[in-house]
């Protein structure tokens, strides 16, 4: 079994208890809130035990038959096929990226906004893109500039933050 | 009539009123390039503008914006696959993966020109229905507005590419994130685990950019690539009008399409584009394509969401029922012009009637011919390394999705999103009926709801309803036919090299 598919029968398991849970929690609801929320978690529960089903079944019987995680192989795109390895090294590479968006936003809520966004491009340019100083310097400028002009016109609203920034 | 509209030709481009005109231009394409961002915010902008001025160049300004909305909105839904607006979902399934094979020019340039044509032809509707279309509109009761629901639902099972069951449960799973927050009619909240950011449910910018902006950023940074993968465009602007001239029967239908559902209220922008690409899908020839880059599946629902803002002014005009928070606005900038839109409105203010028609055609022009002129500029930053693009993208989201509620909720809602979405991306969950799922989930629930207090089951038995009922089947009929019949030609295939 590769990461996908248990990545995919991992989430078929998680989608089964959210349309289990929905359902119990609707029968709490008074007669008009609940029919709406209670059907859509009746069938949503049905057709995820089936489909749990039908990934355990496919996944026992299409080794060997050129089709993977219950889908026929010709259905994916060339690129969402990799090996193990791969797969293994992706996963590890978008947690790391996804650190990097969870720090930005971490930073917004402690320093504020423009401080944040000025620290993370900085940061992610110098780091990741390898840019050089000068070039970075000024690409953070003209995001500031950017985002106070934007701000401005478009009466926009920055989050709230520790620093009050 | 024909007279009146001259004379309303001839205010419209007296030159002040033109440079209105240009300046909402302006700002519409620039609220649409931004994702998250709608036509609401281009409307709150310019409103506190429109004090003071003549009726003519009020009416220029702000239908200047709100016409080109859905012109600017395609930049993002092609390039970075992330919704400009509600109204541009649907463009993302074929628009990006055709960004990706470096076609992002052929892509937007086709966009534009439908966009123009739909947007032209809207306004030709709006000028055609001002005076027969009020018994349409009247006949339309909750019965019809729920199967029109249930119609752009059954588009759930024509995007499922391949995986028809996950794009079912995806489409129920986003019914059921759309039941969160307060119930229709009853004072219930559901889902909301005492949040006080859950209340009004999750805003669909949130949404639709946790869906699909963070999976695709995050996809990009670790394949260390770019938009488009080899690192050259081929497409041209050049044959994007060629695709499009080619569609055009594509782009008429479309349009009519778009602006004859545009002209009932409540049914929203985003319901529209989903049917456009749906039944886009379904009347065309050699369809594998779709969903991977095929230029159709742009051209549907572009022509149907710029044709539907004439539709939509219909019932806006004539009877002052707002379908869309930018059509609501957008009356009270009339009423702050001293106009009252309502049944009296084509009688006592037949020329500003008619200079909104104009407004409407000519500013979808100068929109896409802004827009043209800036496609191969704009498209080379699907050749920009990720590592440089996407930290200013991430930064633009994050602003943008906190916009929709102004609350801290909004930017840990669309971390947790781009989580899910990216985890259905790696398991080849369809992602698309999940989006159809949620906006559907209110406007099905209402007017099921409404339905049944009203008419029983009796609805039912309707005979518009009956109509709308067929219409689905036969759409279901025609969009799933060709997947089975290649599925069972695929399995007799394997079962033959087996033996």
């Amino acid at each position: 079994m590769t990461v996908r598919d248990r990545l995919r029968l991992g989430f078929s398991l998680v989608v089964l208890c959210l349309f289990a849970y929905a359902g119990l929690e609707a029968l709490d609801f008074s007669r008009r809130a609940r029919y709406m929320p209670l059907y859509v978690s009746v069938a949503g529960f049905t057709l995820s035990a089936l489909l749990v089903f039908l990934e355990c079944w496919r996944m026992r019987t299409a080794a060997g038959r050129g089709t993977r995680r219950g889908v026929a192989i010709e259905d994916l795109a060339a690129e969402d096929l990799f090996s193990p390895e791969e797969e293994r090294h992706r996963l590890k590479t978008t947690a790391y990226y996804l650190l990097w968006m969870v720090g930005y936003v971490a930073m917004i809520a402690l320093v504020g906004l423009p401080v944040a966004s000025a620290l993370f491009l900085g940061a992610f340019l110098l780091v990741e893109a390898r840019m050089r100083p000068l070039a970075t310097a000024l690409s953070v400028a003209a995001m500031l500039a950017g985002l106070l002009v934007l701000t401005h016109l478009m009466h926009l609203r920055w989050p709230s933050s520790l620093a009050g920034w | 009539m024909f007279e009146a509209a001259v004379e309303a030709l001839g205010l419209i481009l007296q030159i002040d009123r033109l440079g209105w005109m240009l300046l909402g231009c302006s700002v519409g394409l620039v609220v649409g390039l931004l994702p998250g961002l709608g036509g609401t915010v281009g409307m709150s902008i310019l409103l506190p503008f429109v004090f003071g001025m003549d009726a003519y160049s009020g009416v220029a300004l702000l239908i200047g914006m709100a016409a080109v909305i859905h012109t600017g909105d395609t930049f993002p839904s092609v390039l970075i696959g992330v919704p400009g607006s509600s109204g541009s979902q649907a463009t993302i399934v074929d628009g990006y993966p055709l960004a990706r094979q470096g076609k992002a020019a052929t892509a937007l340039s086709a966009a534009f020109i439908v966009s123009m044509a739909g947007g032209v032809f809207g306004a030709v509707v709006l000028f055609a229905t001002l005076s027969v279309a009020q018994p349409l509109v009247l006949a339309l009761g909750s019965p019809e507005l729920f199967m029109l629901a249930i119609f752009g639902l059954s588009m759930v099972g024509v995007l499922s590419l391949g995986s028809p069951l996950a794009g079912l449960i995806s489409g129920l799973l986003g019914l059921a994130i759309g039941t969160i927050g307060g119930a229709p009619g009853v004072p219930v909240y559901r889902y909301t685990f005492d949040l006080i950011y859950l209340f009004d449910g999750i805003p669909l910018p949130v949404l639709a950019l946790g869906l699909f902006a963070v999976p695709e950023m995050l996809d990009l940074l670790a394949q260390r690539g770019q938009i488009a993968h080899g690192a050259k465009l081929t497409g041209s602007r050049l044959e994007g009008i060629r695709e499009a001239l080619r569609h055009k029967w594509l782009v008429l239908r479309s349009a009519a399409l778009g602006s004859a559902l545009g002209i009932v209220p409540g049914i929203g922008g985003s319901v529209i584009d989903w049917i456009a690409y749906g039944v886009t899908k379904q009347t065309v020839r050699d369809r594998e394509n779709f969903g991977r880059g095929d230029i159709r599946g742009v051209i549907g629902p572009e022509s149907a969401n710029n044709a539907k803002e004439g539709g939509a002014l219909v019932p806006t005009l004539i009877f002052g029922i707002p379908g869309s928070g930018t059509t609501a606005m957008l009356l009270g900038g009339l009423v702050l012009l001293g106009i009252e839109p309502g049944p009296a409105m084509v009688r006592e203010h037949l020329s500003v009637t008619l200079s909104i028609v104009w407004s409407l055609a000519l500013a979808n022009i100068f929109g896409a011919a802004a827009c043209i002129a800036c496609a191969g500029l704009v498209a080379r930053a699907s050749i920009v390394p990720a590592s440089r693009l996407v930290p200013f993208l991430f930064i633009i989201i994050t602003v943008a999705a906190y916009q929709s509620t102004r609350h801290w909720g909004d930017i840990v809602a669309l971390l947790v999103l781009g989580v899910l979405g990216w985890i259905m991306k790696q398991a080849a969950w369809p992602r698309a009926p999940m989006l159809i799922g949620f906006v559907l989930s209110l406007v099905t629930e209402r007017y099921l709801h409404l339905s049944m207090s009203r008419y029983g089951l009796e609805w039912l038995a309707f005979p518009s309803v009956l109509a709308i009922l067929a219409m689905i089947v036969i759409a279901l009929v025609l969009g799933l036919a060709p997947d089975l019949r290649r599925r069972r030609a695929r399995a007799r295939a394997a079962s033959e090299a087996q033996s």
